[in-house]
C-alpha cells in the first residue's frame, strides 16, 4: 500500500527536520546560560507560528507536519481496515469481513506495528501540548522529544503496517488460487470484548507520557538549569503515573474478565515491563515534590525523571525482540531488524546521553540547592501541605517529618522497581551469563512484594499526619492512633470471617491503615473546604485495590469440577448441573466451532438457583483448534464466583470401532460390516467436496442387510463427518480415513444394549470463589479521580509559580554545599523565608 | 543517625532478606532432556509435544504425552488436566520434577501460536 508507505516515510522526514531544526535554533540562544538569567526571559509570548526566529518557526511547523503525518499513517490503516484491504498482512492477520466495525477500528492496535503507531499517535499528541506549553524550555525539550518521534516513526517505516500479504508457497495450490484472499482471519476471538477497545489506547497514554519527563530531564541536563523544569515537568510526571497506573488495572480487569484463569495480575514479563517504569515514574514525581517543597533531591531528579521512559524502551525491547521467546508464555514476533535497530539506539544512546549528562552535571547541580524551585511552589498544598495552623518555616525540624517520609516512599519504590525489573531480566541475565535461562516463578514477585508493601503501608499511613518539619513519636502515635485502632479492628473482623493466615492478615491490616489515615486526611480537607485531596486519594485508591488484590488471591477457593451430561456434580455447595451448548451445531458442525456459544449450566443449592453461561469456542482458522474461554462471573458484594474451563468441553463416549479396506467384512458386536467402495463428488479440496463410503450393514433379527453412505464433507468451516442412522437407532460415522490405502474408521455410537456408546459431554470446569474483589473494582478508579486531580493542580500551580519566579529575582547558585551525615546541616536552609512566602496572594492555605 | 531512619533501614534489611529468599525458593533454570539426569529438581523443560502421544485421561483429568527439544525425547505426566490451548501448542514449558525417567509437571505453560501480548494465557 504506497499510501501508506508513503505517509509514514513522510513522517519520518518531518521528524528528522523538526529534530534538526530544533537542535539548530538551540545555538542561537547560546549553550549554557547561568541560572536564573534564563528564567528571567521569561515568559515567552505565547506560541505563535510566526516566531521571529526563523529555525523556531520552521521546526514547529515540521513537528505538526510530522504529528499530521502519524495521523495520516493511521488514517490510511483504518481505511485499509474498514475497506477490508486483505492484500496487506496486517489487514488479514486481524481483521475480517464479519468483524463488527468496532472491532475493525480496534483492529489498529491489535498487533506489533499498530501499538507502535498508537504510541506514536499519542507521542505526537502530547508533543503539540508540550511545544505549546514549553515556554523557554521549547527548543531543547522539543529537540529531544522532536528524535523519539523519529525513532517511532523510522520504526514503523521498517516494521510497517502496510507490508503486502507474502504469497503462499508453491506447494499450496489450494490457497495459491484464492490469493490474494477476500476476507482476513479476523482479531484473535478474546480480544473481541469491551476492554480490547479501552485498555490499549490508555495504558499507550501511559507509556507515551513517559517521554515528557524523560525530554524535561535531558533538557534540564542540557541548558544545566534545574529550577524551573521541576516546575514544568511535575503535571506531566504525575499525569503519567496516573494514567500508566490506570492501565495497568485495566489489563488487570480484562485478564479476569477475559483470560479465564481467575485472576487480575500474573506477573508476566509482558505485565512486568509496565509495572517497573510505573514504580520508577512514582518515584520520580515524589522526587520532584521534594525539591519543590524542600529542596531537595535536585540532583538526583533529573536522572529519576529519565528512567522510566528509558525502562520502558527497555521493556519493549524485552517483550519485542524475541529474547525472551522462549521464557516467556507470550510467544512474540520479532522485530523486524531495522526496527529492532533503532529501538536498540533508542535505549542504548538514551541510556548513555542520560547517564553522561547526569555524571558530568552531578556536581554542577548541586549548586542549585532548591530554592527557586521551592519558591515556585510556595502555595504547598494537598500533599505538600502543612496541616492548619503549622507555621512551616519557624518550627525546626525533629523527629519524623514528612520530609523523611517522603524519602523513604521514593527508596522504597525504587527497591521494588528494581527487584522487578532484575527478576524480569533474569532469564535474560543467566542466558548471557551462564549460556541457560533461569526463571522465576512468578509466586517469587507475590512472596518478594509482601514486605514492600508492608513497609510502604507504614510509610503511607504515617504521610498524611506527618509536618514537613518533624514531629516526636508521640505527636505522631497520637495523631495515628485512631487510624491504627480501626486497622486493628477491621483485623480481627476478617480474623473471625476467617481470614486467618497471619502474614496475609498483617499485611492487610497495615494496608488498611493507610486506607484509613489518608481517609481522615481527605476528610479533614474536605471539611476546611480545600479541595486539594488528589495525592491522597490516590494513595486511598491503591491502599484499597492493593487489599482486595491480595484478599482475593490469597484466600480464593478453587475446585475442579468435571460435570458429566446427565449427571449432577456438587461443589462450592452448590449442584451443577449441564443443560446444553447454544453453539449453532447444524451450521458449523459442532457447537464449540459457534464463536457465540455458550455452555449452560444449572446451578442450585436450596431455593436459590441460576444459569452460569461461561463461552466456549474452538477457533478452528487459526493454528489447529485455538480455543478461547470466556468465563463467566457472578458477583455478591462480598465475593465473585467465577466459572471458567480448565480444559475444553469434549464428548465422550466409546463407540464400536471397525477399521475396513474397500471390500472388507468384519463383526462389529452384534453388526456385520461390508465396506462396498469409497467415491469422491465435487471437486477436489473445495466446499462441497465429499467422500462417500457405502457399507451394507446385516444384523441379527433384520430381514436384510441395510445399504448406507455415511461421507465427509468439505464446508467453509472444514470437515465435518455426516453420520446415518441405522434402523435399530444407532448410528455410523467415519471417524477417519486414508484415501490413499482405500482404509477408513467407521465408529457406531448410541448402539442399543451398550450405554458406552451413547456420546456424552463431559464439561471439565474450573470454579473459583474469590472475596472482595469489588475492592480491585474500586481502588484503582479512585486513583485515577486523585492523579488527574493532583495533575490538573500542579499544572494551575506551575503557570502561576512560573509568572512569579519571572517577577522576583533570582538568587545565584550557592556555592558547593556541605553534607553533614545527620542532615542536620541541610536544614537551615529551608527556614529562611522568602519573599514571596509572605505574599498574601502566594498562600490559599487558610491560617 | 536518627532514631527513625534507623528504623527505617532495618525494615528495609529484613525485607532484602525476604527477598534474597523469595528469590532463592522461587528460580527454576531451563534445562535440556539431556541434562535432566543431573539437574532434576524444580526445573523448566520446553518441549515441542508430540502429537500422536498424547493421551488424557477424563477419569483422573492426567494428561500424558511425550515431548521433544534438540537433546532428546522426555515423557510427562500432568495430572491438572489438559490446558485449553494445548493442542495448538507449538511448544509448551513444563515445571516440575523428573523422576524415574518420567517427568512430574507441576504447572505447565502453554505456547501458543498468537500474536498479539494480550491473546495468550498463563495456563495454571
Amino acid at each position: 500500500m504506497l499510501t501508506g508507505y508513503l505517509v509514514v516515510w513522510l513522517g519520518v522526514l518531518f521528524a528528522l527536520m523538526a529534530t534538526a531544526l530544533y537542535t539548530s535554533s538551540i545555538r542561537r540562544v547560546g549553550r549554557v546560560e547561568p541560572p536564573g538569567k534564563l528564567a528571567r526571559q521569561e515568559p515567552r509570548p505565547p506560541l505563535e507560528w510566526n516566531d521571529p526566529d526563523p529555525l523556531l518557526r520552521w521546526a514547529r511547523r515540521m513537528f505538526a507536519l510530522a504529528f499530521l503525518m502519524i495521523l495520516a499513517t493511521e488514517g490510511v490503516l483504518q481505511y485499509a481496515l474498514i475497506t477490508g484491504r486483505y492484500d496487506l498482512q496486517y489487514v488479514f492477520n486481524f481483521s475480517e469481513r464479519s468483524l463488527p466495525l468496532w472491532y475493525k477500528i480496534a483492529g489498529a492496535w491489535a498487533g506489533q506495528e499498530g501499538s507502535f503507531l498508537l504510541w506514536a499517535i499519542w507521542t505526537g499528541v502530547y508533543g503539540l501540548l508540550l511545544m505549546r506549553s514549553a515556554g523557554g524550555y521549547e527548543r531543547w525539550v522539543m529537540t529531544v522529544y522532536s528524535a523519539i518521534v523519529l525513532c517511532l516513526m523510522g520504526i514503523l517505516a521498517y516494521q510497517s503496517p502496510f507490508a503486502p500479504l507474502p504469497p503462499p508457497p508453491e506447494n499450496a495450490p489450494f490457497l495459491r488460487a484464492n490469493f490474494p484472499p477476500r476476507d482476513g482471519i479476523g482479531l484473535n476471538a478474546s480480544l473481541e470484548n469491551i476492554w480490547m477497545t479501552i485498555h490499549p489506547p490508555v495504558i499507550f497514554s501511559g507509556f507515551a507520557a513517559l517521554a515528557v519527563p524523560f525530554a524535561y530531564a535531558l533538557a534540564a541536563l542540557w541548558r544545566n538549569e534545574y529550577q524551573e523544569w521541576v516546575v514544568r515537568v511535575r503535571p506531566w510526571a504525575i499525569y503519567a503515573a496516573t494514567m500508566l497506573g490506570f492501565g495497568l488495572a485495566l489489563g488487570g480487569y480484562w485478564a479476569y474478565e477475559t483470560l479465564g484463569w481467575g485472576g487480575f495480575w500474573a506477573w508476566d514479563p509482558v505485565e512486568n515491563t509496565s509495572y517497573f517504569p510505573w514504580l520508577f515514574m512514582a518515584a520520580a514525581l515524589h522526587g520532584l515534590m521534594l525539591q519543590v517543597n524542600r529542596g531537595r533531591m535536585t540532583r538526583w531528579n533529573p536522572l529519576l525523571c529519565a528512567l522510566p521512559f528509558l525502562l520502558f524502551v527497555y521493556g519493549t525491547f524485552l517483550t519485542r525482540s524475541g529474547v525472551l521467546a522462549e521464557v516467556s508464555v507470550h510467544s512474540f514476533d520479532a522485530l523486524a531488524k531495522s526496527a529492532l535497530g533503532i529501538l536498540i539506539l533508542m535505549m542504548g544512546g538514551g541510556t548513555l546521553l542520560t547517564f553522561g549528562l547526569w555524571a558530568w552535571r552531578y556536581r554542577q547541580a548541586a549548586a542549585f540547592g532548591g530554592r527557586g524551585s521551592r519558591r515556585a511552589d510556595a502555595d504547598s498544598t494537598e500533599l505538600s501541605t502543612p496541616l492548619a495552623g503549622e507555621q512551616p518555616q519557624e518550627r525546626p525540624p525533629k523527629g519524623f517529618s514528612r520530609e523523611a517520609a517522603v524519602r523513604w516512599g521514593i527508596i522504597l519504590l525504587i527497591i521494588s522497581a528494581l527487584i522487578s525489573l532484575v527478576g524480569t531480566s533474569w532469564p535474560l541475565i543467566t542466558k548471557l551469563v551462564r549460556g541457560q535461562p533461569v526463571s522465576l516463578q512468578p509466586s517469587f514477585y507475590n512472596q518478594m512484594h509482601t514486605p514492600w508493601v508492608a513497609i510502604t503501608a507504614i510509610v503511607l499511613a504515617a504521610a498524611p499526619m506527618l509536618r514537613w518539619h518533624g514531629m516526636s513519636l508521640d505527636d505522631i502515635l497520637q495523631r495515628l492512633t485512631k487510624s491504627w485502632l480501626m486497622a486493628v479492628a477491621t483485623g480481627f473482623v476478617l480474623y473471625f470471617l476467617g481470614f486467618r493466615e497471619p502474614i496475609t492478615l498483617f499485611v492487610v491490616v497495615l494496608l488498611c491503615f493507610t486506607a484509613y489515615a489518608n481517609l481522615g486526611a481527605i476528610w479533614r480537607r474536605v471539611r476546611a473546604s480545600r479541595v486539594t485531596v488528589g495525592g491522597f486519594l490516590t494513595h486511598f485508591g491503591l491502599a484499597v485495590g492493593i487489599i482486595g488484590l491480595i484478599l482475593s488471591n490469597a484466600y480464593e477457593g478453587k475446585q475442579q469440577v468435571v460435570i458429566l451430561q446427565g449427571q449432577d456434580t456438587l461443589a462450592f455447595g452448590y449442584r451443577w448441573r449441564y443443560l446444553g451448548m447454544t453453539g449453532d451445531a447444524q451450521q458449523f458442525g459442532d457447537p464449540r466451532f459457534d464463536k457465540f456459544n455458550r455452555v449452560r449450566i444449572e446451578v442450585a443449592r436450596h431455593g436459590e438457583k441460576f444459569i452460569a453461561e461461561p463461552r466456549f469456542y474452538l477457533d478452528r482458522r487459526r493454528a489447529d483448534n485455538n480455543s478461547v474461554v470466556w468465563p463467566w462471573i457472578r458477583r455478591w458484594w462480598d465475593h465473585d464466583l467465577y466459572v471458567s474451563f480448565f480444559a475444553p468441553p469434549q464428548v465422550d463416549a466409546s463407540p464400536l470401532l471397525a477399521e475396513l479396506r474397500e471390500g472388507e467384512n468384519r463383526q462389529v458386536g452384534d453388526y456385520t460390516l461390508r465396506f462396498v467402495d469409497l467415491r469422491a463428488e465435487g471437486s477436489m479440496g473445495q466446499e462441497g467436496f465429499r467422500a462417500i463410503a457405502r457399507v451394507q450393514i446385516s444384523k441379527p433379527g433384520w430381514k436384510q442387510p441395510v445399504e448406507v453412505e455415511p461421507f465427509r464433507l468439505i464446508t467453509q468451516n472444514g470437515i465435518v463427518p455426516v453420520p446415518v442412522t441405522l434402523p435399530d437407532g444407532a448410528v455410523l460415522v467415519i471417524g477417519g480415513m486414508d484415501v490413499g490405502q482405500r482404509l477408513v474408521e467407521f465408529r457406531l455410537l448410541m448402539v442399543p444394549g451398550h450405554p458406552e456408546t451413547q456420546p456424552r459431554w463431559v464439561i471439565p470446569l474450573e470454579v473459583y470463589y474469590k472475596p472482595f474483589t469489588i475492592l480491585v473494582w474500586l481502588g484503582p478508579p479512585l486513583a485515577l479521580i486523585g492523579g488527574l486531580l493532583a495533575a490538573i493542580r500542579r499544572a494551575r500551580d506551575g503557570r502561576f509559580a512560573l509568572a512569579q519566579l519571572n517577577a522576583a529575582p533570582m538568587p545565584a547558585p550557592k556555592p558547593h554545599r556541605v553534607r553533614s551525615h545527620n542532615g542536620a546541616a541541610r536544614r537551615p536552609r529551608t527556614k529562611q523565608p522568602l519573599k514571596f512566602f509572605s505574599d498574601p496572594t502566594m498562600r490559599s492555605t487558610p491560617e | 543517625m536518627k532514631f527513625s531512619s534507623v528504623l527505617v533501614l532495618v525494615l528495609i534489611v529484613v525485607g532484602l532478606v525476604f527477598t534474597v529468599r523469595a528469590f532463592v525458593e522461587n528460580t527454576s533454570p531451563y534445562v535440556k532432556v539431556r541434562d535432566l539426569e543431573r539437574h532434576s529438581r524444580n526445573v523448566h523443560v520446553a518441549l515441542t509435544p508430540i502429537k500422536e502421544t498424547i493421551r488424557f485421561d477424563l477419569k483422573t483429568m492426567t494428561l500424558t504425552f511425550e515431548g521433544k527439544d534438540e537433546t532428546g525425547v522426555l515423557k510427562v505426566v500432568y495430572p491438572k488436566g489438559k490446558p485449553n490451548n494445548f493442542e495448538a501448542a507449538t511448544q509448551v514449558v513444563v515445571i516440575g520434577d523428573y523422576k524415574n525417567g518420567i517427568f512430574e509437571a507441576r504447572d505447565m505453560l502453554v505456547k501458543c501460536p498468537s500474536k498479539y501480548q494480550g491473546t495468550a494465557s498463563a495456563q495454571r
